[in-house]
């Protein structure tokens, strides 16, 4: 009897682990491969073409290692039970990403390279100090300075503040406006500046930062109430839920606060007019995994709005956390060119010169800011 | 190739499996040796040469050894000298000749050297040993001549055990590899210790390697006595389960294929010496320098001070195979010294004192050693071990609060599985529930399957720490 219960085990663990390492094998063959993956944002790898050159001289191996884990079956699947599987461990972090109080979840800044940091502030600085308008930069500090206090306990999350502190006084020709002291102050009761499932300000946050910026700016900011408020997607799912692979938070809101008078958008692929939308929104973005590009279809490389509002002209350099503040700012200037400095690279004081702006601002989340690298751009001289 | 990847759990091992179990007993060394040469050339595929030329120089010595052993002993040791310079040529050239060009361009008057850029191909260290043993075992007479070239290049090449050991020593599986039974209970029990080792690797040392990346990114000057500890006990646990793991799935996947592999660890961190430690740590390869250089030295059997000699040569040896670095090397001398004090007398003070001193003793030293092991600069594994100490910036920090917090749990898992208190528990739960008994072991199989398969995923690149040996 006990050695038929042996039997029974032995011939239970053989089978399941079998099935298991087969069964996933030969799904793993047959499947069809799929080109992108949603929740990640990119381009999937495939089957890599096999020949002895490839082999030899080509790491054919290696781009095989690549093509296996990108086309396994159920990925989604997996990463998340990764996921919960570290939760259960007691961990709050993934893929730099915090599992912070009541399911918000918080990108990990980490502490900004000193190098970059001033070489990006004197590239700033030294285009400041070539412009006859005022240039203006600020950073938008992001959830994990405004609400610290959702963090996990001793998280080692950086301290944006040090970037902010290093800000005040790294300018005198380029005007630098703190957002971080109002965004902390309006925290403590506004819980709802930042997405809990995604890494950008809410449209209530790009708010709060359009009435701090249009006062240091001289511009008058309107009351939310002259907006038009809409529920745009009602289940956003957003890049800090995809990158951490917790799959059981609950969704945010999409919220948009439309002006009464709206707009024209172009928007330029290489220098060229490939589209033009009445209005801020592209309905069509609220489809796709990638929903926060609702605002101004998402990224270009340079996207001009014309408002036939007031006369002024605004020259904008900035990431996507600018995409949903535009309505607001669209109230104040007659045209705003956004530019982004990633895909955007040209002699930028002979384009002032072109279009004869009013203002320049240079607008980045502190996060993106201590990664990007393009900022000497903004001095390009052609032919230079 | 690794074991921990969806490629090697979900494509090699099932067409290795189905076609090694579809052909006939005759052919199946054939099978296992092409595979193991896939399995090898995988991460190089030219190494495959080094490979096939280690295969060929040792079945030939070996069959000349063998020939003449008892006829003409001065041609059985040309021979052996062949197979030896060659395998150790070779592990030389690859592994060692860039720490030699080093040093000598220490010298004044070479400067002008350069050290050769030359990959170490995988598991040179090991496979070079293990054929070694086959000449040896065959001019002792531990062991018949191999003639079948299949099967002795499936000993050499054996892709379970071929990159990061055990050490499988000829002799141990000389009648294996001629002639071997797979059963059901057999592989059931290989399907088990290959998942306890993919748990121990992919669940415990891994998670145990970021934890300990954390504290050696930083400098020594800035950490804290707690997180020093807190870093270099990770290390310890990293190390354990990383190559113990390993061990596991291969002796396991040896089971698969009816093998029986000699094992490697026997819960290190419980031994109440460091004699005792190298008893349960790595042991094929301790009985493998005990076996084959200690004894032939004369081992403890030409006076006390040829003794230490011996076991002074043996440690350096060791280190030096660890690594082509000074840091393996003190890190060998080091254990050298304490097993001499032990032999001299601190053992029998040990046998004398309460069991729990000789445990303290004994995880003390290793954890010591440990910070050698780990950190390739002298200096800095000195500046290290002084912040542990007492010579930290603080005494606790915020970096070391956070590992403590965050890592408890694994801490209080890593810590009963490095002892025999987890099967304890288990077998204890088993009596307790008889009635679990056949479904308990397949559910945490597959439950171990499942969740190694999702860190896979989730993180498609991460070699084994033993690669670099």
């Amino acid at each position: 009897m006990k050695q038929q219960n042996g039997k029974t085990k032995n011939m239970a663990i053989l089978l399941s682990f079998l099935l298991f390492i087969g069964g996933l094998g030969i799904a793993n063959v047959l499947l069809p491969e799929k080109d992108f993956s949603a929740t990640e944002n990119r381009v999937l790898a495939s089957f890599p073409k096999f020949s002895l050159s490839a082999l030899l001289h080509d790491k054919w191996t290696q781009k095989f290692e690549a093509y296996v884990p990108d086309q396994f079956p159920l990925r989604d699947f997996w990463v998340g039970m990764k996921a919960s599987f570290q939760t259960l461990l007691g961990q709050r972090e993934n893929h730099n990403v915090y599992l912070g109080k009541d399911d918000f979840l918080l990108m990990k800044y980490e502490t900004m390279d000193q190098k970059l940091q001033a070489g990006s502030f004197s590239a700033i600085e030294t285009f400041a100090q070539a412009q006859n308008i005022p240039v203006y930069f600020a950073l938008i500090p992001d959830s994990s300075y405004v609400y610290g206090d959702l963090l996990p306990p001793v998280s080692l999350c950086g301290d944006e503040g040090e970037l902010f502190a290093a800000a005040q006084k790294a300018f005198s020709a380029a005007h630098y406006i703190d957002l971080s002291a109002p965004f902390r102050t309006a925290g403590q009761t506004q819980k709802d500046l930042y997405y809990r499932t995604d890494h950008h300000w809410t449209t209530q946050g790009a708010y709060l930062g359009y009435q701090m910026l249009s006062a240091a700016m001289g511009n008058t900011a309107d009351d939310l109430e002259a907006f038009d408020r809409q529920v745009l997607s009602a289940r956003f799912y957003g890049t800090l839920r995809a990158r951490s692979g917790s799959w059981w938070v609950s969704p945010d809101q999409i919220v948009g606060y439309a002006p009464k008078t709206s707009a024209t958008v172009e928007i330029y692929e290489n220098n060229e007019l490939v589209q033009t939308t009445d209005g801020f929104y592209a309905a069509d973005r609220l489809t796709t995994a990638d929903q926060y590009s609702v605002f101004l279809d998402g990224n270009h490389s340079k996207v001009v709005i014309r408002s036939g509002n007031s006369g002024k002209k605004l020259l904008l350099f900035k990431d996507s956390f600018a995409h949903s503040l535009i309505p607001f700012l669209s109230t104040q200037y007659s045209e705003i060119h956004m530019l982004d400095l990633r895909y955007y690279k040209t002699d930028f004081e002979k384009y002032i010169q072109d279009y004869g702006f009013d203002d320049i601002l240079i607008l980045y989340s502190a996060n993106n800011f201590s990664t990007d690298r393009n900022l000497p751009f903004l001095n390009l001289k052609s032919g230079g | 190739m690794v074991f921990s990847s969806l490629t090697f759990l979900f494509l090699y091992l099932p067409v290795v499996l189905l076609i090694y179990y579809l052909c006939p007993r005759k052919y199946r060394n054939a099978v296992l040796l092409i595979f193991s040469l896939v399995f090898y050339g995988w991460g190089e595929p030219l190494y495959i040469t080094i490979m096939l030329f280690s295969t060929a120089l040792d079945y030939v010595c070996g069959y000349f050894v063998g020939k003449y052993r008892q006829s003409n002993v001065r041609r059985a040791r040309i021979a052996l000298a062949v197979s030896m310079i060659g395998n150790l040529g070779m592990l030389g050239f690859f592994k060692y000749s860039g720490f030699l060009v080093e040093n000598l361009a220490m010298i004044p008057g070479l400067s002008g050297l350069t050290a050769p850029s030359i990959t170490l191909p995988i598991g040179i260290s090991f496979y070079t040993f293990q054929s070694m043993s086959y000449t040896i075992d065959v001019y002792r007479g531990d062991a018949p001549v191999q003639k079948n070239i299949l099967n002795f290049g499936a000993y050499v090449t054996l892709f379970p055990q071929l990159v990061a050991g055990p050490i499988v020593r000829y002799k141990d599986i000389a009648a294996q590899m001629n002639e071997r039974r797979e059963t059901l209970d057999q592989f059931a029990s290989g399907v088990q210790l290959f998942c306890v080792g993919m748990a121990k690797k992919v669940l415990l040392a891994n998670q145990f390697g970021i934890l300990w990346e954390q504290f050696k990114a930083v400098p020594p000057s800035q950490l804290s006595v707690v997180g020093a500890w807190v870093g270099i006990v990770a290390y310890a646990l990293q190390i354990y389960f990383d190559f113990s793991g390993y061990s596991d799935m291969a002796i396991g996947l040896g089971r698969m294929f009816g093998f029986e592999f000699p094992i490697n660890f026997n819960y290190p961190y419980i031994a109440k010496s460091i004699t005792d430690f190298w008893r349960r740590w790595h042991i094929t390869l301790s009985s493998w320098f005990r076996e084959y250089v200690y004894i032939p030295l004369g081992g403890n059997r030409k006076g006390l001070p040829r003794t230490y000699l011996n076991l002074f040569v043996v440690w350096m040896l060791t280190g030096f195979w660890h690594g082509a670095s000074w840091n393996f090397i003190i890190w060998g001398i080091y254990f050298a010294v304490l097993l001499m004090v032990e032999k001299a007398f601190l053992l029998r003070g040990l046998q004398k004192a309460p069991a729990w001193v000789g445990h303290l003793y004994t995880l003390l030293m290793v954890l010591i050693s440990w910070v050698f092991f780990s950190i390739d600069s002298l200096p800095q594994a000195g500046a290290y071990l002084a912040v542990m100490f007492g010579g930290g910036a603080s005494l606790i920090d915020a970096q070391a609060l956070h590992g403590l917090l965050y890592w408890a749990v694994l801490f209080a898992v890593g810590g009963i599985a490095a002892t025999p208190l987890g099967k304890q528990v288990y077998q204890k739960f088993l009596l307790r529930f008889p009635r679990l008994e056949g479904w308990l072991a397949p559910a945490l199989c597959v439950l171990v399957l499942l969740v190694c398969t999702a860190c896979f995923v989730d993180s498609s690149y991460n070699p084994f720490l033993y690669f670099r040996f």
